[in-house]
């Protein structure tokens, strides 16, 4: 994955860097870690990235950073119910982590709400 | 928007954002230099937790979003338990005291000396140690001056320093 990868006019940009990695996010996301999350998370997720870029992932503690299960070489920051899902590139010599994915409590909390509502799976619905 | 007393971040006064930020600096901080040294040892949270006399469950707490008992006491025995010793300082006087030593000079081409935990003035050293480049940090410490002269005489001896 690199820089060129993503939709026309989505395309990712370099947010965070320090001495051993790099964080590109596209627009998007990074509106929403910049003004669509509350406080906590914002500052707790910054101070992640800063500390990944400089040192990577060996000292950011377990519940910070993890590797998300079923899902191949994805990983997350998780901070204050706000997951940042991404993956390395492991091709590029720069050592980019591409952010594809930013999910917040209230996205898993409307999902959460409309399985328990039996509104998912579509196909399941009464006409 | 605002959700009961959650603000988001660009609901903050800069003074609000600079303060809430270097307060989540330093959590991270601590919680990142147990993490690395628990990896150095090969430890998990449930053996810390055994050492400690506590649940597994609030070591993982320690460790989450908003560092549960993550205490000045507990982060004292967390480290004296892991066999080292908290240090408290800020960047700002350790870099007073690096000034005050001088700064290390690199040896042959690439290599710098990490001194973190250095505590003593007097150490025993292979020569077939390697230096890596990493963060330099708490390295103004007086055994360096000790350093520094050993990695004169090494270099004035064209001994090199590479494993």
């Amino acid at each position: 994955m690199d820089a060129s990868e993503g939709h026309v006019g989505e395309l990712y940009e370099i947010r965070f860097s320090g001495s051993r990695w790099r964080i590109a996010m596209r627009a998007a996301e990074y509106q929403l870690f910049c003004s669509g999350i509350s406080a906590d998370a914002h500052l707790r997720l910054r101070s992640a990235f800063q500390l990944f870029c400089q040192q990577g992932s060996d000292p950011l503690p377990a519940p910070l950073f993890r590797k998300l299960p079923g899902a191949e070489r994805c990983e997350a920051f998780v901070a204050f119910g706000v997951q940042v899902i991404g993956r390395r590139a492991t091709e590029d010599p720069l050592k980019t982590f591409y952010v594809t994915e930013m999910r917040c409590p209230t996205d898993v909390a409307l999902v959460e709400t409309a399985l328990a509502a039996g509104q998912l799976p579509l196909s399941f619905m009464q006409s | 928007m605002t959700k009961g007393t959650e603000k988001l971040i660009n609901e903050l006064s800069a003074e609000e954002y600079a303060e809430r930020a270097a307060v989540a600096d330093f959590i991270l901080l601590a919680q990142s230099e147990i993490q690395r040294l628990l990896n150095r040892k090969g430890m998990r949270y449930k053996e810390l937790a055994q050492r400690l006399g506590v649940t597994e469950a609030r070591v993982s707490q320690m460790f989450g979003d908003n560092a549960t008992n993550l205490t000045l006491k507990s982060l004292a025995r967390i480290f004296y338990h892991l066999g080292e010793t908290a240090y408290v300082s800020s960047v700002e006087e350790i870099m007073r005291e690096r000034s005050a030593v001088g700064s290390l000079v690199p040896v042959e081409d690439v290599y710098h000396w990490t001194a973190v935990g250095l505590t003593s003035t007097s150490f025993q050293l292979s020569l077939n140690v390697e230096l890596e480049d990493g963060d330099v940090e708490a390295e103004a410490l007086p055994a360096l001056r000790g350093v520094r002269r050993w990695m004169a005489v090494e270099a004035a001896a064209g001994r090199s320093l590479a494993a």
